[in-house]
C-alpha cells in the first residue's frame, strides 16, 4: 500500500510541471487566437479600445449590435465588448477591466432583459476568461464570482475541459470592434418556448446600481436598451411588469433614458433572427440603425 | 454521481482510503462501507430510487434464502424463483416498458388516445442492470449453481456495488458474491492495473466517445440537409462513440473495482476485430449476451432443437436484447436485423468458427481476415442507424438520404459545424484507440503499459492520457449512453 501511495504521489509530482507547462502554452495560444472572445478580451486588457460608445450586455447585445452601422450613422467610434461576457455577474469583470485600461467612452449602451441578473456558472459563458485567469489582476477581479468559479477555472489544463478549443479556434471568424456574425443555429419559428420570468438577484442588482452610479460619476451617458425578441419568446405579463418596474426605477433614479425596441417591427420576422432570442446579421443592422439614430438624439448631435 | 464528474474524483479517493486504512482489517465493515458508498453514489442522482434498489435487494435476498431452505420441495422453490423473476421484471416493466406498450396498444386499438393511461415516472438509472443481477441470483440458487448468502450486507453489496451499479458489467452471483465473503488484501499489481484500466476507460469515454458525440449529434439532427458521405461518416462515428462510451465505462468500472480488490467480468473483447457477426456478439457487451444465453437461450433449448426451434430461440434472444436497450420500435428493428445476420451462421453451423483472437501468432491479419473484419463492422454499423434514430421513420429517411453520396461536394462547401482540425484530431484519437487495442487484443483491456520497462516512457504515456482526458473532460453534457438502459 505504501509503495502504491508513494508512486501515486510521485506521479502527481511528475504530472504537475507538465500540466503547468501545457496550461501556459494553451493560455498563450488562446490569448493570441482569433476566437472573438479572445480578441475582445485582448483588446480590453491591452487598452487598445478607443471608443466613444461602448456596448454592454449579454448575448443579445453581442448579436444585435453592429458597430460598423453605428459608426457610419453617428460618425463616432463604437465597440461591442459583449463577445467576452455572459450576464451581469461575469460581465462586470469585463466592464471594470475596460474602464481601468481604456479611454472612458462618452456613452455606454447597456442592453437589458429578463436574464441580465441570472447568476450561476451554467448561464454565464465564462470559459472565455480561462486564459486570463493566470493574470493576477484579472484573477483578483474574478474572485467575486465565488470559490466554485475560481476552482473550476484554476486547475491547470483541467480548467480547459469542454471548451472545444480545437474546433473554436480553427474557424477564422472575423471580428469587427467586438462584433462578429454569429453562426446560424436551428430555429423553428413556430415552436413556442416557455415564457420567460424575470430573474432577480438583490446583490447583483445592487452591484448594477453601483456600476451605473460610477459611470454617471465619470460623466458617461448611460442608455438602457430593451432588444427585440422573436414573438414566440416573451416574458410573462407578470415578469414584464416586474422588469419594467425595476429598470424604470433605475432609469428614474439615475435619470437615464430607456430605449425600448421590444415592439420593433422585426419581432415578427423569422428571417431576422438566428433563434428566438438573438438577431441575425440583417436584424442587427436594422436594430443598430434605429438605435444609432436615437443615440444621436440623446447625445445631442 | 457519474464517473466523469468532479465529485467522483473526490468520492473515489475518500472511499478508497476509508476502505483500506480505516476498515482494512474487517471484511464486514468493508462491505458495509461498500454498501454505504454505493447508496451515496446512486443517491447523488436520485434519492427516491434508493428505495427501489433496497427493495429489489431485500426481496431477492429473502427469496434466495427461502429457495435454499425449500430444496426438499422443488415446486415451491421453483414458484419462489418465479416470483422473484416476476417482481423484478415487474419493476422493470412499470418503469421502462409500461408507457411503450400502452402507447403501442393505443395506437392500434384506441386511435392513439392515451389520455389517463400513461404513467409519469422517470426511468431509474441502471434498473436494467441491477434487476438482472438480482434475477440471476435466485435462478442460480434454484439450479444449485450458487449458494445463498445469509449475510444481508454481502448481498446488498453484490446488487449495489457502485463501480458497476448503473451500467454493468452485469455480474453473476457465482462470480461477484463470493468475493464479498472473502478477506481482501491490497495488491499493488492489481491496484496499479486498475488505475491503468480506469485511465484507458476515461480516454475512451471522454476523448473518443464524447468528441464523436458532437459530430454524431449534429449529423443525426441535420441528416436531411447533409450529403450522403457525411451521413456515412456520422454512423461510423456513432459506432466508435457507442463503443468508446460503453466499453470505456466498463473499463472504468472494472478498474475501479480492482482498487477495492474486487474482480468484475470482462465486458468487451475488441469486438471491432470480429470476423463474423457471431464472433462480434461474443465480444460485445459480454455480460448481457452471456446472461441471455444462460438464462433464456439454453433453457429454451438453445441450438439443440430443430431448425424451427433455433430460429425461434435466436429471434427471442435478439428481441429481448433489443427491448432491454429500450422501449422503442427502433430497438426491435435493430434486434430483428441482427437476428437475421446471425441466423444463417447458426443454421449452417458456422457460428463458432472464430473462437480465438484475430491474427493469432502474427503481427498483422491476412487480407481475408481484414475483409471479414471490415464486412462485420459495416454490417453492425448499418444496424446502428436504427439504434441511434429516434423513430423508424427517421431511420428510413437517414438510409434514403445517404444516396446520392454527394462526393462531388467534398471540399467545395462547409457542410458541417466541425473544423478540419477537429476532424483530424477525432480520427487520430480513434486510430490511437484502435491500434492500442489491436496490439493488445489478447489482453483484458487497451494498452499493456505494464510491459513498458522504462518508467519515463510509461509515465510519459500516462501523462499524455491524463492531459488528453483533462482537456476533453465534460462533466455535464455527455452522460454515458448506457445509463438510459
Amino acid at each position: 500500500m505504501k509503495h502504491f501511495l508513494k508512486n501515486l504521489l510521485l506521479f502527481a509530482f511528475a504530472t504537475l510541471p507538465v500540466m503547468l507547462a501545457t496550461d501556459l502554452l494553451l493560455s498563450r495560444w488562446m490569448k493570441a487566437s482569433n476566437f472573438p472572445n479572445s480578441v475582445v478580451i485582448a483588446d480590453v486588457m491591452g487598452g487598445s479600445i478607443d471608443a466613444d460608445i461602448a456596448v454592454f450586455g449579454n448575448s443579445r447585445a453581442m448579436t444585435g449590435f453592429d458597430p460598423a452601422v453605428c459608426d457610419s450613422i453617428t460618425a463616432l467610434s463604437s465597440y461591442d465588448i459583449i463577445a467576452a461576457g455572459g450576464n451581469f455577474q461575469p460581465h462586470s469583470i469585463m466592464e471594470n477591466m475596460y474602464f481601468r485600461h481604456n479611454r472612458m467612452p462618452r456613452a455606454v449602451v447597456q442592453f437589458i432583459d429578463s436574464w441580465w441578473f441570472v447568476s450561476g456558472l451554467t448561464y454565464n459563458h465564462t470559459n472565455s476568461y480561462l486564459p486570463w485567469m493566470t493574470d493576477r489582476e484579472f484573477f483578483k477581479e474574478a474572485l467575486r464570482l465565488g470559490p466554485v468559479f475560481i476552482v473550476d477555472h484554476s486547475i491547470p489544463v483541467l480548467r480547459y475541459h469542454s471548451t472545444r478549443i480545437w474546433s473554436d479556434n480553427g474557424k477564422n471568424i472575423k471580428t469587427y470592434k467586438g462584433h462578429f456574425v454569429y453562426k446560424k443555429s436551428s430555429f423553428n419559428p413556430e415552436a413556442r418556448p416557455d415564457s420567460l420570468i424575470f430573474v432577480r438577484s438583490l446583490p447583483l442588482e445592487r452591484q448594477f446600481r453601483e456600476q451605473i452610479a460610477r459611470m454617471k460619476a465619470c460623466g458617461i451617458k448611460v442608455v438602457l436598451v430593451y432588444p427585440p425578441l422573436y414573438r414566440t419568446f416573451s416574458p410573462t405579463k407578470k415578469a414584464e411588469r416586474e422588469m419594467d418596474r425595476f429598470y424604470g426605477g433605475i432609469a428614474e433614479e439615475f435619470d437615464i433614458p430607456i430605449l425600448d425596441y421590444r415592439e420593433l417591427d422585426l419581432k415578427d420576422d423569422p428571417t431576422k433572427f438566428i433563434d428566438e432570442g438573438h438577431l441575425n446579421k440583417d436584424g442587427a443592422r436594422i436594430l443598430t440603425d434605429t438605435l444609432s439614430k436615437d443615440l444621436l438624439r440623446i447625445l445631442g448631435r | 454521481m457519474i464517473f466523469t464528474s468532479y465529485i467522483f474524483l473526490l468520492f473515489l479517493p475518500l472511499v478508497f482510503c476509508l476502505y483500506w486504512f480505516v476498515f482494512g482489517r474487517s471484511r464486514r465493515w468493508q462491505n458495509i462501507l461498500i454498501v454505504a458508498a454505493s447508496y451515496v453514489f446512486y443517491g447523488w442522482w436520485s434519492r427516491r430510487f434508493l428505495v427501489l434498489i433496497a427493495f429489489t435487494s431485500l426481496f431477492s435476498w429473502v427469496c434466495g434464502l427461502l429457495i435454499s431452505r425449500l430444496k426438499s420441495s422443488p415446486k415451491t422453490a421453483w414458484m419462489l424463483s418465479l416470483l422473484n423473476i416476476i417482481v423484478n421484471l415487474g419493476i422493470l416493466f412499470i418503469f421502462k416498458y409500461y408507457n411503450f406498450f400502452v402507447t403501442s396498444f393505443a395506437d392500434v386499438f384506441l386511435g392513439g388516445d392515451t389520455h389517463g393511461l400513461l404513467l409519469n415516472v422517470a426511468l431509474p438509472v441502471g434498473v436494467s442492470f441491477y434487476t438482472f443481477q438480482a434475477i440471476s441470483y435466485t435462478i442460480d440458487i434454484y439450479r444449485g449453481k450458487a449458494e445463498p448468502t445469509k449475510d444481508i450486507v454481502q448481498f446488498f453489496a453484490y446488487v449495489s456495488f457502485f463501480p458497476q451499479l448503473v451500467a454493468g458489467p452485469i455480474e453473476r452471483a457465482t462470480h461477484l458474491l463470493p468475493q464479498f465473503g472473502h478477506d481482501r488484501k491490497f495488491d499493488y499489481g492489481t491496484a496499479v492495473d486498475g488505475m491503468r484500466q480506469m485511465l484507458w476507460g476515461f480516454f475512451k469515454k471522454v476523448v473518443v466517445a464524447n468528441e464523436c458525440a458532437r459530430y454524431v449529434d449534429y449529423v443525426f439532427a441535420n441528416y436531411n440537409s447533409l450529403p450522403g458521405y457525411i451521413l456515412i461518416l456520422g454512423i461510423i462515428m456513432f459506432a466508435f462513440q457507442i463503443y468508446g462510451d460503453f466499453s470505456g465505462y466498463s473499463d472504468i468500472a472494472i478498474g475501479c473495482a480492482k482498487l477495492f480488490g474486487i474482480r468484475l467480468m470482462q465486458n468487451f473483447k475488441v469486438p471491432f476485430l470480429s470476423r463474423d457477426i457471431a464472433e462480434f456478439w461474443r465480444r460485445w457487451h459480454i455480460s448481457l449476451t452471456s446472461w441471455f444465453k444462460d438464462y433464456v437461450y439454453y433453457p429454451l433449448g438453445g441450438s439443440r432443437c430443430g431448425k424451427a426451434g433455433i430460429i425461434r430461440n435466436t429471434f427471442i434472444i435478439f428481441l429481448l436484447s433489443g427491448l432491454w436497450h429500450g422501449a422503442n420500435w427502433t430497438y426491435i428493428v435493430w434486434a430483428v436485423y441482427n437476428a437475421l445476420l446471425f441466423l444463417p451462421l447458426i443454421l449452417l453451423g458456422r457460428n463458432r468458427r472464430y473462437l480465438g483472437t484475430i491474427a493469432q501468432g502474427r503481427a498483422f491479419p491476412t487480407a481475408k481476415e481484414s475483409g471479414q473484419v471490415l464486412l462485420t463492422f459495416t454490417l453492425f454499423t448499418v444496424g446502428l442507424i436504427f439504434f441511434r434514430s429516434p423513430d423508424i421513420g427517421s431511420a428510413l429517411h437517414y438510409f434514403r438520404d445517404i444516396f446520392p453520396l454527394g462526393l462531388e461536394t467534398i471540399g467545395t462547401s462547409r457542410h458541417i459545424d466541425i473544423s478540419m482540425g477537429q476532424l483530424l484530431m477525432l480520427l487520430t484519437v480513434i486510430t490511437v484507440m484502435n491500434i492500442a487495442e489491436y496490439i493488445n487484443r489478447d489482453r483484458e483491456y487497451g494498452p499493456d503499459l505494464g510491459r513498458v520497462r522504462s518508467r519515463a516512457v510509461r509515465w510519459g504515456i500516462y501523462i499524455i492520457l491524463v492531459i488528453a482526458v483533462s482537456l476533453c473532460f465534460d462533466t455535464g453534457s455527455n452522460p454515458f449512453i448506457y445509463f438510459q438502459f
